[in-house]
This record gives structure tokens, sequence and C-alpha cells, in this order.
């Protein structure tokens, strides 16, 4: 189970989020959507532990991200927002880093890196520069890196990206390949990512959960069944609406 | 534990590749290296001695180092925090203590490499006359501590910024009080506006004072716990700075 309690987290002159709770149960594929600033990204973070927050708590299959941060990392791979990579390193080396890092044997490391290249789709890229791969092939790399170590939980902050239409529908199928039994939160801005890949939605807004349901239901709140009319009334603010 | 050193190591050998691939890297060695030797040369006199000595050309190593330690350290940190990288790093579940000890140690593993790029002066100087090795020896092991001094504040400051320029002014600033405060010169100056027991602890706080016993082949043990101080003092500002990244901004 992933497990946010009461999550707060506040920026000098910036709003943050406010007492985020929700619960992930294994099996679960959950898009994390919201607008621009309302605190998708700082949530990810502080589940990732790469964020503190002011208040509130992350457990991660019973681990308390703060007061057991590493055995909680152990068990997650995280895609940062923007996929930053080792441009000097080449995707196989790169994995191959985030493995020894993470503890996997040297004797391990070659299956993982395919593994990982193979759902990922960048084989042929393998042994060129990451400096050079286009913008597709960089988000790819960095989701090979996430789930290099075969982690029961995924964090993933826009995991399509930057993709074309051929390289989304890859992804969206091997995100709905690596479900089962695993606890896969993704942020996104993409409302069709969400009723194609996901099982439930959480809707975010000005640092708050305002909507935590099946896409289904959420987008029966419309009477056309329109999602991206049910987000605009959710997030809408008064001065967007007035003009 | 085991966790600690595989990540160590991980990091220190990502850190040492990626020098090894860098141009800049090699462009920063062969500076040092003929830097040294053309100021041991024109301006410390080596020859004009007549003595078989290198104190000429260890004399310098604190005024190059205050440059180029600072210019070795100052991405280790914020050219991570400016492409994003760091976030990658610390999702990582690795302790902090080893992602600064790592950087670190490949840093300085590299100044150590450059300094040992010199030793064939050493042995042109030992072909003119007797030279006192162990005398010699000593020396570079001070100048292997003094570098990892400077190296140390050098990532402090690279923590503290996301700025490489702003990094590498701080560190420079920094290591160049720390050095300079054993001048005679500044000492004098000092003098007068401070009370002469703080002038005098000043100036034995001074880089240049851990030195001067290696650079005659004397190794002090109050010289080299100074040292180690300052890289510890410097790894666990760097630490905190790293850990503190996690607390937003706050």
């Amino acid at each position: 189970m992933l497990k946010l309690d009461g999550l707060t987290k506040t920026y000098a002159g910036q709003r943050g989020v406010r007492s985020v709770s929700f619960e992930v149960a294994p099996g679960e594929v959950v898009g994390f959507i919201g607008p621009n600033g309302a605190g998708k990204t700082t949530t990810l973070r502080m589940i990732a532990g790469t964020l503190e927050p002011d208040q509130g708590a992350v457990q991660v299959l019973g681990h308390d991200v703060w007061s057991n941060r590493q055995a909680a990392q152990a068990l997650m791979g995280y895609l940062p927002e923007h996929a930053p990579l080792y441009d000097d390193m080449t995707p196989r080396t790169y994995l191959d880093f985030l493995l020894s890092a993470r503890g996997v044997t040297r004797k391990q490391r070659p299956e993982f890196v395919s593994q990982a290249a193979m759902r990922t789709q960048i084989e042929d890229v393998l042994d060129r520069r990451i400096e050079g791969l286009s913008k597709g092939y960089r988000r790819r790399v960095a989701l090979a890196g996430a789930l290099a170590h075969d982690p029961p939980v995924l964090i993933l902050d826009e995991p399509s990206d930057g993709l074309d239409p051929n390289q989304k529908r890859v992804t969206r199928a091997l995100i709905r390949e690596l479900s089962p039994g695993r606890i896969i939160l993704i942020s996104t801005h993409q409302l069709d990512e969400v009723v194609h890949v996901c099982s439930r939605l959480i809707l975010i807004a000005d640092g708050q959960v305002r909507a935590d349901q099946s896409p289904t239901d959420f987008a029966a709140q419309d009477q056309n069944g329109q999602i991206d009319e049910v987000f605009y009334r959710l997030t809408v603010r008064p001065d967007e609406a007035a003009t | 534990m085991m966790a600690f050193w595989n990540s160590f190591l991980a990091v220190y050998q990502r850190e040492l590749r990626q020098d090894g691939g860098n141009p800049l890297a090699y462009v920063f060695v062969a500076s040092f290296v003929s830097a040294a030797i053309l100021l041991a040369f024109q301006v410390g006199g080596l020859f004009e001695a007549g003595r078989a000595e290198l104190v000429a050309f260890f004399q310098f190593h604190p005024w190059l180092f205050v440059v180029l330690m600072p210019a070795l350290s100052m991405r280790a940190w914020s050219d991570e925090a400016r492409t994003g990288t760091l976030e990658t790093l610390l999702a990582l579940p690795v302790p902090t203590a080893a992602l600064v000890l790592a950087k670190f140690m490949a840093a300085w593993t590299l100044a150590c490499l450059m300094l040992g790029l010199t030793t064939p002066l050493w042995l042109g100087v030992a072909l003119l006359g007797p030279v006192d090795h162990g005398a010699t020896l000593t020396a570079y092991l001070g100048s292997c501590l003094l570098a990892g001094a400077y190296l140390a504040i050098g990532m402090a400051a690279s923590a503290a910024s996301r700025s490489q320029v702003l990094s590498f002014v701080i560190a420079l600033g920094v290591c160049f009080l720390a050095t300079a405060a054993g001048l005679p010169l500044v000492s004098s100056t000092l003098a007068a506006f401070l009370p002469l027991p703080l002038t005098e602890t000043l100036a034995s706080l001074s880089m240049l004072d851990a030195f001067s016993g290696f650079e005659r082949g004397v190794i002090e043990a109050r010289a080299i716990v100074y040292f180690l101080a300052v890289m510890a003092l410097g790894l666990c500002l760097t630490g905190l700075w790293v850990d503190n990244k996690r607390g937003g901004l706050r």
C-alpha cells in the first residue's frame, strides 16, 4: 500500500500542497491530474523522498519515507519531471550506474538493463551518447531508469510528455503490462491517458484533492461524458471563468 | 554498510568516468602541471639555488590550488542541481554521506593524479644531485592534503549554489582568505587593528602555516589534523546543503 497522510508543503510566496491524503493499493494505476502549479510534482517529490513535507507522512509498503527513507526508496522507481539524464553517458552506462547504486550485483546488471531496454524499446540506442538522443528517446531512457530494478512501486511524472502518438501508445501498453501487482502513480496533463491507462484518478487543484474516483465515474459528472468538461469545472478559478 | 559502499563506488566510478571523458579535465591537468613547473623555474628559480631540492616547486602549490581546486569542484553539485539530475540522485536509496564522500574522493583522486604527473620533475632534479627523497615525498603528501582541504571548501560552495560561476567565486574567496591569512604582510596589517593573540591565531589557522612544515619535509600531527578538520568541515557543510535541498525553498 502507498499511503499519504495529511501531506502539506508550502513554499515561500507560492502555493504548495495542503493536507493531501490518499491510499493506493497494489494493482491500481492512479492518474494524478490537475492544472499547472496544482501541486502534482510537489506531491510526487514528497512521495519519492526528494522533498521533505512540512507536515504529514508517506508510507511505501509499510516503510515511512522520512524516518526510513532508504528502505522506502529501494521499493520505488521514480521518473522525475523533465526526465533529467547525464548527457555524457550512454543509456547502457546510465542504467548500469543506477542499478549499481541500488546495490544490484555486477553479474545481474546486464540482464536488468536488457529487460528495461526491451520494455521501453531503447535497445537500438543503448550504446549512443544520451546527449544526441531525441526527446522521445530521452524520456524512454529515463523511464527505463525508473523501472530498471523492477520496483513494486512506480512514481511517474509525465511519462509520455514529449512522445509521439506511437511512442505514447507503446508507453501506455507498457504501464498496463506492468500494473498487475504494482502500485503505479502517474502525474499527467493528458486526460486521454487517464482514460486509457488508469483504473482511478485523483484530481488536485490549488494544492488540495478535489476528486478521487474512477475515470468513468469522473466523466459521468458531465451529461455528455466529457472528462475535460468535468476537469474544467473542478479546476477553473473564478477569475479565469470570468474571462 | 554494504549499501553505503555500493552506492559510494557507483557514484565514485561515475564521477571518474565523467572526468575521464571530459576534455576540460585534461586542459585542467595540463594547466596545473605547466603552471607549477613554469612558476618553479621562472619565479622560484629552481636551478638558481644550486641545490637539488624542490622547495621552489612546492611553495606555489597553495596559490595554484586557490584557483584550481574551486574550478575542479565547482560543477560537482551545482551542475546536478542545474540539470535536474540531483533529483535522480536524491531518489536513490543512498545515504547522503555516500554521495558527498564519493564526489569528493573522485575529485581528490584527480587532484592527486595531477600531482603525480609532476614527479618527472622530481626525477629530473634527482639526476642533477642528491635529493632528500623523504622530504620530497612528505611535501607531496602535504600537497595532497592541501588539495583535499581546498576541494572540500569547493564542494561546500558548489552544494550551496546552483550557479557554477557563483560556486567558483565563493570557493575562490574562502580559499584565498584561508591562505592569505598566513602571509606576514596580512598578519602585520591585521596586528594594527586586532589584538596580537587574535592575529597570531588567525595566522596559525591559515593553509600556508599548515603547509609550511610539509614544504620543509616535516610531518606535523597538528597540520594533518588541521587539513583533515577542514576536509571534515567542508564535507559536513556539503552534506547539510545537499540534505537541505530535500527541504525545498523553505
